[in-house]
């Protein structure tokens, strides 16, 4: 079977215009999609305290002698309320007590409404949590709150009413300082500054000694500072740190100060006075233990140190940890991380970070480092340098991932900062990404890459890991890191397969994969060398077998790839490029030699969706493969389908590469048989196609094959048939030539030697440059020579030599051929010329075995045509032919083949001149009387006679080591022959004249004694002579001679073989049937 | 030029290959193939799996000599398929070889009656009547077997043969490249053909032929053994016997050869060979007379004269009117035994039985003159023995007197 290589079918079609799918045309492209802008998580902004100027103070707590408002109960206080109203009522208003009891009476409004407003928030806060969120129940609560406060100031109001009934009634009472105070201090409570500032003044005017003053000009300070009034309020408490120093309000006072400092932007001098009011209240601790309002002060300075450090701006956030170690050595980490805090929230981010990395190596083990490094995050946003900032949350998800499991690590925390590390890193991410869709730039890509790769690598199935997956792979993509971006599709498509990115993500990976694989470019490799090997294949006589290519593994990539086709092929119904996608996958099977696979889909492709661009380009390598695989069946069947489905209009180049494929296919179906040695159906099969492509270009070869396969099958009636319709029909084709030969040799096969010969001559004729010509006139010579046209034989020997004479040895040999038809037809005159023409043009080049029997034939040549000279010619002739051979060396000599027997034949034809001349000389005396004479005569004869025995001999023997059969059988013969007659002469000699009986008697017996002598000679050479028959297994005349003249001579040792016996001259039998049959007719 | 030159061709082709049948509906050609081949193509009968496995068994039976087995399974070849000839044909041939010509005749004559365009059986008939001698019946069976197959190769073959016979060689040549036409490898179209160019007088091209179809088949005996004879012509003896002897390899039950080797061998004096080919060819054809013939007298040159009378007698016992058996005899008679009227006796069946070989006569005539010489001299000299054994016997009774005694009248 005879395949073409791959695409060399449809090369031949296609000739240099096998287009290569994808170039030119339309190209696929992914829209890359961007996600959603993501929110960044908030990390909790810290608030600064809203109230910046300071802690409110709960007057209550500092009010001297006032001891913690104990909490009568309802009851109790009523029957007490009850008992002092009545003593009131009942006690004239000039016994001193009254005042008291008045004063009793307004501490316990006083204390009750303390004690009502501290239940309001007490019960508030139950309330709500009782509320649970529950929006009517919060109001209800709401509202109880402000009636009880509302009650607590109407307690307040009443406080008030009572204290300015003493101090208008009773303005002598000694405590009326305490009195005025109070007042102050409810109008203070009651918003109501002016007249509490009002009154404070008065107090310290009119008691200046009086043991509230420190109070008083504590609260003073405190109004004017909530009005603003920093100076003044600075003054205020400046007096009572300084005078004071023993008063309750001492630290508070100090404290203060520290924020009147604070809010003049002395925040150093602040720091120092928070020091100071921490130092105050662990010695006034140490001193007199501990009491809640000094821990409150020294909470809230020590949380201040944090706010008036935050702003110093020479203070070293890196060293406050230690300041704050010295200061407050157990809360020193604390303080240090609201620094850190506070120096973000003022918008130090700097700052802020340079003490979270402190914070970080020192709680490297605990997992408090994941909030540090979460503010870190933060605060690198703010400052705006992105890399950093991704290099943080980087850091952040390392920090979070190797701490997650410390100690410390609470799971819930662990949770939700994952979460919340999760979404940042996302949101990051995203943004970047987008970025980098907008900006192309590669540093955003880098983040966005480094943001994504972080992402699904720590978090790499969790429920956003899909889009996360999905996006990840499309920047992969964006970045041309196809093998990773292709990874990430699969991933996203794993997760989920339905999801709404399997089309896009489908669609990625199978783009990605092919330019991985790069596809496009395979393309353009695989249709250039199919236009190469077309070309090749073009030009070559015979299609050569070709092996199907072994099916080869598929890379990891390939498959892949092709289980991404696959799957956009499933999910993606409706794509536009879906074909496309299919149209790759089948590619990679293709490349691959997995032709099953390949066929399916190119299959699919060229039969569904014919009107899509890359439906032919399927169909041409559905047809190809078809035609490697020499499975020329499916290939004519799927040619007949495209012919169905593609018309000319759709594509007319390809509509016509199909016809012409039907018709290589169906020659192909023909060259199946021939390749199965079908050789009759083949036969049959290419007539049938030379019938029904009559216009087709393979006609001409489809009747040449044809006229092969009938040959093989030894129809050569059919085969001439062919190839003569051939010839007759097709004129023009290139094939015309060897057509003709083959028809010649035809003819040769069916012994039609007269006709061959016609054809031969024709052909070379018309042909003469034609490889063949030389052995078509070739065979027309042997066969005009056979046939005995020996005219015709010659001009075609003529003719040979004209083609051959550049190759010596063979013209020498044609030249010399023609020399023996001129020996056929007996024409001695041209023989002669001939063969001395052949001396003088090939005596030096030509085979020296020629030149002796060009010799030895001109020699015979002269013989035959006699005539004067004709003898010495002759002689001549066998002469040169003899030292021709003697001039050779041993080792020439012994390579001569037709020349050794041309030389006995002239040597043994040298011998033969001598013996005519014996034989013309007659062994005959004169009668002389005078017997000296008449001895000396005859023996003279005789020894003459002997003389030319002796000379013939020594040519005769020299014949015998030519080793020619014949000559050296005729040699001896010959001897022989010579002696019988020497012998017979002497025999027959007459005896003188003079002789009587007796003495002709005795002469006549020696005479026979004589020739005894000469008859044994005789009797050996014909002896050796039958010999030397035996020994060469060759019988001719000559050795019947020497037979017949031996049982003459010596009958009782040698008899004649007189009886009659078989010849050598039987044929068969004649008649002719069928042998035993064997195999039966293929059909 | 071409179109002339080719047309020729195809008429020649015509002409060649005999003309074609024409069928009753008129279609040229007597084509079977519907169009689905060349002109003259014919599609061969469709045979049924089951014969056609029946009949491969049938070969590989006869393979292990196995005959009638390999009739068995033919038989039931052809019950499966009625018209399978070359069934039918192959059993003919086997009872042939078995000698059972009347079964045999039986079965050709089924394989061409119901065998579809099967000429071969009637082929088969008619060679048996060229064994017998019936010639016209034989031609008869040839006719026959080209009415139902025009193209039957043996058929034309056998015509070719007779042609050559009667020296028509154009119409034998005719014949052979109609067989070839069906079937260019056919050896035995190259054996006729050869021999036709032989007959000619054109041993080259004989040579040509001969050496064509042993390319065919280069153990194709009778090509072979022709190629041999073509040397000879040539006077090429060593090649001829070289030929021979490839034939004889390739066959060595070949007759011919095997003949022409002991001619050639006694040629040049082996006799030994000579005695041993002839003995070769009696073996394969026992009442062959002229190898017996033969080998006697190889017998003969060996010096082992009984046997060759032997030899020649029972010659004479298969055809007493055999003339070289009487003459051989005649000689061995004559020059081997001396038994000179015996030597004349069979000299004179000579005479009787040959009245045309001039030559022969002639020198049969000089033997018995020669004989009755010899005889005569014999006779003297046997007389003349006698005559003088007489005396001596004589004289030793009556011795003479010495030298110059006196005797008593004197």
């Amino acid at each position: 079977m005879k395949r073409q290589t791959r695409l060399s079918l449809l090369s031949l079609i296609f000739p240099g215009l096998l287009l290569l799918p994808g170039l030119g045309l339309a190209q696929e492209t992914k829209e890359s999609r961007v996600p959603d802008a993501k929110a960044a998580p908030t990390i909790d902004a810290k608030r600064a305290d809203s109230d910046s100027k300071g802690p409110r103070l709960d007057g209550e707590g500092f009010l001297v002698n006032r001891e913690k408002v104990k909490e009568m109960a309802e009851q109790k206080w009523n029957e007490a309320f009850g008992l002092l109203k009545k003593l009131i009522q009942s006690t004239s208003d000039q016994d001193p007590a009254k005042p008291d009891l008045y004063y009793r009476l307004s501490e316990m409004y006083w204390e009750k409404a303390s004690n009502t407003d501290l239940r309001a928030g007490d019960e508030d806060e139950r309330c709500i949590e009782r509320a649970n969120k529950d929006k009517s129940a919060e109001e209800r609560c709401a509202a109880q709150k402000a009636a009880m406060l509302q009650k607590s100031q109407g307690y307040r109001d009443s406080a008030i009413k009572i204290y300015e009934h003493i101090v208008k009634n009773f303005p002598r009472y000694p405590r009326l300082d305490g009195v005025l105070f109070a007042l102050a201090f409810n109008f203070q409570r009651k918003n109501e500054m002016e007249k509490a500032k009002k009154i404070y003044f008065a107090l310290i005017q009119r008691y200046p000694e009086s043991i509230h003053v420190p109070d008083t000009l504590l609260n003073i300070g405190e109004i004017l500072f909530e009005d603003g009034q920093v100076k003044p309020a600075k003054k205020a408490y400046e007096k009572v740190v300084t005078s004071y120093k023993d008063s309750s309000v001492y630290g508070y006072a100090l404290y203060k100060l520290g924020w009147c400092y604070y809010n003049m932007n002395e925040h150093s001098m602040a720091l120092k006075q928070f020091v100071s009011v921490i130092n105050y209240s662990k010695a006034m601790n140490k001193k007199s233990g501990v009491k809640k309002s000094r821990l409150t002060l020294y909470r809230e300075a020590k949380r201040d140190l944090v706010k008036a450090y935050v702003h110093i701006e020479e203070a070293s956030p890196v060293k406050s940890i230690n300041f704050f170690r010295k200061v407050v050595p157990d809360d020193y980490l604390e303080l240090s991380e609201k620094l850190a805090d506070l120096y973000s929230i003022t918008g130090q981010f700097e700052r802020s970070n340079q003490l979270y990395y402190e914070l970080i190596k020192i709680n490297k083990d605990s997992y408090k480092v994941v909030g540090y490094q979460i503010q870190i995050v933060f605060n690198m946003r703010n400052i705006g340098k992105q890399t950093l900032s991704v290099q943080e949350v980087k850091r952040l998800v390392t920090l979070w991932k190797s701490t997650k499991n410390a100690k410390d690590a609470e799971p819930e925390r662990v949770k939700k900062d994952g979460e919340k590390i999760k979404e940042l890193v996302q949101s990051l991410a995203v943004q970047y990404h987008r970025q980098f869709v907008k900006t192309k730039s590669k540093e955003d890509a880098k983040m966005a890459y480094i943001l994504y790769q972080e992402y699904v690598e720590t978090f790499p199935n969790d429920e956003e890991a899909y889009q996360n997956s999905f996006y990840y792979a499309e920047l992969l993509y964006a970045l041309e890191k196809w093998e990773e971006a292709a990874k990430y599709y699969e991933k996203s498509l794993e997760l989920n397969p339905t999801g709404k990115f399997t089309k896009d993500a489908a669609h990625g990976t199978v783009l990605a994969y092919r330019k991985l694989l790069n596809v496009v470019d395979k393309r353009q490799e695989q249709g250039e060398k199919a236009k190469d090997k077309s070309k090749k294949d073009d030009d070559e006589e015979d299609d050569k077998v070709r092996e199907v290519p072994k099916p080869k593994e598929l890379t990891d990539q390939q498959k892949r790839f092709i289980a991404a086709c696959d799957l956009y092929s499933k999910y993606v119904k409706n794509s536009e490029y879906l074909v496309d996608i299919s149209y790759d996958g089948a590619l990679q099977y293709y490349e691959a030699n997995q032709f099953d696979e390949a066929i399916k889909r190119f299959k699919n492709i060229s039969e569904k969706f014919t009107d899509h661009r890359l439906s032919i380009y399927a169909a041409n390598l559905l047809l190809d493969t078809y035609n490697l695989l020499g499975d020329f069946d499916s290939l004519n069947k799927q040619v007949d389908i495209f012919l169905g489905l593609y018309k000319p209009e759709r594509d007319e180049e390809f509509y016509n590469m199909l016809l012409k494929l039907k018709q290589q296919s169906t020659f192909k179906e023909c060259q199946a048989f021939e390749g199965k040695k079908q050789y009759l159906e083949a036969a049959r099969c290419f007539y049938r196609y030379s019938k029904k492509f009559e216009k087709s270009e393979y006609v001409d070869k489809a009747l040449y094959n044809s006229a092969l396969n009938y040959k093989r099958e030894k129809r050569i009636e059919q085969s001439i048939q062919m190839l003569l319709t051939l010839v007759n029909e097709h004129s023009n084709s290139k094939l015309v030539p060897r057509a003709l030969f083959k028809i010649a040799s035809n003819l040769q096969d069916l012994a039609i030697y007269s006709k061959a010969s016609d054809a031969y001559e024709f052909y070379a004729a018309r042909f003469p440059k034609e490889k063949n010509a030389k052995v078509a006139l070739r065979n027309a010579a042997i066969f005009r020579e056979g046939l005995g046209e020996l005219d015709k034989s010659l001009e075609n020997y003529q003719g040979y030599l004209k083609l051959v004479q550049d190759d010596v040895t063979e013209s020498a040999k044609v030249f010399f051929s023609i020399g023996m038809i001129y020996k056929k037809q007996n024409n001695w005159k041209k023989v002669i010329d001939h063969y001395d023409d052949y001396r003088r043009k090939y005596g030096k080049t030509g085979p020296v075995d020629l030149l002796i029997e060009s010799h030895t034939i001109t020699g015979n040549a002269y013989m035959e045509r006699g005539g004067r000279g004709s003898e010495k010619s002759a002689h001549n002739s066998y002469d040169t032919a003899y030292k021709i051979f003697l001039g050779l060396s041993k080792d020439d000599q012994a390579k001569l083949t037709t020349g050794l027997n041309a030389v006995a034949e002239a040597r043994f034809k040298m011998g033969e001149f001598i013996f005519r001349e014996f034989k013309n000389t007659p062994l005959k005396g004169k009668a002389y009387r005078n017997l000296k004479k008449f001895i000396k005569e005859m023996t003279d004869k005789i020894k003459n006679k002997t003389k030319y025995i002796a000379d013939a001999r020594t040519i005769y023997m020299e014949v015998i080591q030519f080793r020619s059969p014949n000559w050296a059988i005729a040699a001896l013969a010959r001897i022989g022959q010579m002696f019988q007659q020497a012998a017979e002469d002497i025999y027959n000699y007459p005896a003188p004249a003079s002789f009587d009986e007796e003495q002709q008697e005795v002469f006549k017996g020696q005479m026979g004694d004589m020739a005894l002598v000469q008859e044994q000679k005789a009797v050996d050479a014909y002896i050796t002579c039958i010999k030397k028959a035996q020994e060469l297994r060759w019988v001719n005349s000559w050795s019947e001679l020497a037979e017949q003249q031996l049982a003459r001579l010596k009958p009782q040792e040698y008899r004649s073989n007189a009886e009659i016996r078989a010849k050598a001259n039987k044929f068969g039998d004649s008649s002719i049937d069928r042998d035993y049959i064997t195999t039966l007719p293929q059909e | 030029m071409n179109r002339l030159f080719l047309a020729s061709f195809l008429g020649f082709l015509m002409i060649a290959c005999g003309p074609t049948q024409v069928k009753p509906d008129g279609d040229g050609d007597g084509d079977t193939n519907n169009g689905n081949a060349a002109p003259g193509d014919t599609v061969p009968p469709t045979v049924k799996k089951e014969a056609r496995e029946l009949f491969e068994l049938a070969a590989q039976a006869k393979k292990q000599n196995n005959q009638d087995k390999a009739i068995d399974h033919l038989k039931n070849a052809i019950e499966s398929q009625s018209d399978l000839g070359a069934a039918y044909y192959n059993i003919g041939k086997i009872y042939e070889k078995q000698g059972d010509l009347e079964q045999a005749k039986e079965w050709y004559n089924k394989s061409s009656e119901k065998g579809k365009e099967f000429g071969a059986g009637y082929i088969g008939i008619a060679k048996m009547y060229l064994d017998q001698g019936k010639r016209s019946e034989a031609e008869g069976m040839i006719q026959k077997a080209l009415k139902v197959e025009p193209l039957n190769e043996e058929a034309h073959l056998n015509l070719a043969e007779f042609a050559r016979q009667r020296k028509d060689y154009p119409g034998a040549v005719k014949h052979i490249r109609t067989a070839l036409k069906s079937n260019s490898q056919n050896v035995k179209a190259y054996e006729v053909l050869g021999r036709v160019y032989y007959d000619l007088g054109r041993p080259e091209l004989s040579k040509l032929v001969c050496e064509a179809g042993l390319q065919i088949d280069k153990d194709y005996a009778p090509l072979n053994n022709i190629l041999g004879l073509v040397y000879l012509k040539l006077d090429n003896v060593t090649k001829a016997i070289a030929a021979f002897e490839d034939a004889v390899k390739s066959n060595p039950k070949y007759v011919p050869s095997l003949s022409n080797l002991g001619a050639l061998t006694f040629g040049y004096r082996d006799y030994e060979s000579s005695y041993r080919y002839f003995g070769e060819v009696i073996k394969v054809e026992p009442k062959n007379i002229e190898a017996i013939l033969s080998k006697a007298v190889s017998a003969r040159a060996l010096d082992r004269v009984d046997e060759a009378e032997k030899g020649y007698k029972e010659v004479i016992n298969l055809e007493e009117s055999n003339v070289g058996a009487h003459y051989n005899l005649g000689i061995l008679y004559q020059e081997h035994k001396n038994q000179l009227e015996d030597a004349i006796k069979e000299y004179k069946l000579v005479l009787q039985y040959d009245q045309r070989n001039a030559e022969l006569r002639k020198d049969v005539s000089q033997r018995i003159q020669s004989s009755q010489i010899q005889i005569q001299n014999q006779k003297e000299l046997a007389e003349d023995l006698a005559r003088e054994k007489a005396r001596q016997e004589a004289e030793k009774k009556n011795p003479p007197p010495a030298e110059g005694e006196a005797q008593p009248n004197g």
